[in-house]
């Protein structure tokens, strides 16, 4: 199942919020990051709203299914 | 454990610091390594401190200096060792072992070495699907029926024997239904029966060589005891079973 990420975006839009510094927000490393926006790695529902408690947005701004996923199948 | 936190490092208040834990285990295994090809292979020792000692803390939850995508990637490298090592140490002990047809009286051992990665797999796979407190259980029954349908068919002509013998079943039994009630002492009692069987029938002995077919019981049946032991040790902290 693939996931399509906003975290770049909301990162950058964040008064252009470095990758470090939301790694310390969240208490995970730099490279989680990374993978995180790289789509290469799919955070915790627990990671995923504490992402979206700093961006303050509904976790599923930041994190959509991708449109071609069927739910339910 | 606040000690072994603040040497190694680690994570506190919910932020990641830099850890030491690497650079003591590279220290260790090196000094181990050197000591163990120049002095003694008890030295050894140090070495293997320093290969499985972090992550031995990491999974008793002693030391917490990862976070969750660090953890997913040492668990999808424990799965890759367990079916490499497994396949490379069963194609050398096929290797070695060319043209005899014995699992076990040989210099390399195809059971235990089946059995080495087999039994550990099995019980982390259904401690991880059920629980601890159902797996322990479970084991526990599992143990205890074993017993009876062996003792009721070895001792099929000598009625009292058998019941005498049944009745070794009954703590096997009786542990299995307080370990979903007392997860923590069920877990004391199973390691401290795992260390009276040890020192009982000299288990000791399976890693001496004097008796290399006790390696199979420590497999079979204390390296169980001693897993469903630890994990009921730790069972506390999870969310009681429906």
């Amino acid at each position: 199942m693939s996931i399509i990420t906003n975290l770049r975006r909301y990162r950058l839009a964040a008064d252009g919020m470095t990758q470090q510094e939301l790694a310390e927000r969240v208490g995970v490393t730099r490279q989680t990051i990374i993978s995180i926006e790289k789509g290469k790695y799919k955070p915790s529902v627990e990671l995923a709203l504490r992402l979206a408690r700093v961006f303050k947005t509904p976790v599923e701004d930041l994190f959509e299914l991708a449109e071609t996923e069927e739910i339910g199948r | 454990m606040k000690g072994i936190r603040e040497l190694l490092g680690g994570k506190e208040g919910g932020e990641l610091r830099r850890s030491r834990t690497g650079t003591i285990a590279f220290l260790l295994t090196t000094i181990g390594v050197l000591l163990g090809a120049t002095v003694d292979m008890a030295f050894l020792i140090l070495a293997a401190a320093g290969i499985f000692g972090p992550n031995l803390l990491r999974e008793f939850g002693w030391l917490r200096d990862r976070d969750e995508f660090q953890t997913e990637a040492a668990r999808r490298a424990g799965h890759h060792a367990y079916l490499v090592g497994g396949l490379f140490t069963l194609i050398l002990v096929i290797a070695r072992e060319w043209g005899s047809a014995d699992l076990d009286d040989n210099d390399y051992s195809a059971a235990i070495v089946l059995l080495a990665f087999l039994v550990p797999y099995m019980f982390s796979y259904l401690t991880s699907f059920w629980g601890a407190r159902k797996a322990a259980c479970r084991i526990l029954l599992a143990f205890g029926l074993f017993w009876l349908l062996f003792n009721i068919l070895g001792n099929i002509m000598n009625p009292l024997a058998m019941l005498m013998q049944c009745l070794v079943a009954l703590p096997f039994f009786l542990l299995a239904w307080m370990s979903g009630r007392v997860p923590r002492v069920t877990g004391i009692l199973l390691v401290l029966l795992a260390l009276f069987f040890f020192m009982q029938f000299d288990m000791v002995e399976a890693f001496t060589g004097e008796r290399q077919s006790a390696m199979a019981v420590i497999l079979l049946l204390w390296v169980p005891l001693v897993y469903a032991g630890v994990s009921l040790l730790g069972a506390r902290r999870e969310p009681r079973e429906a």
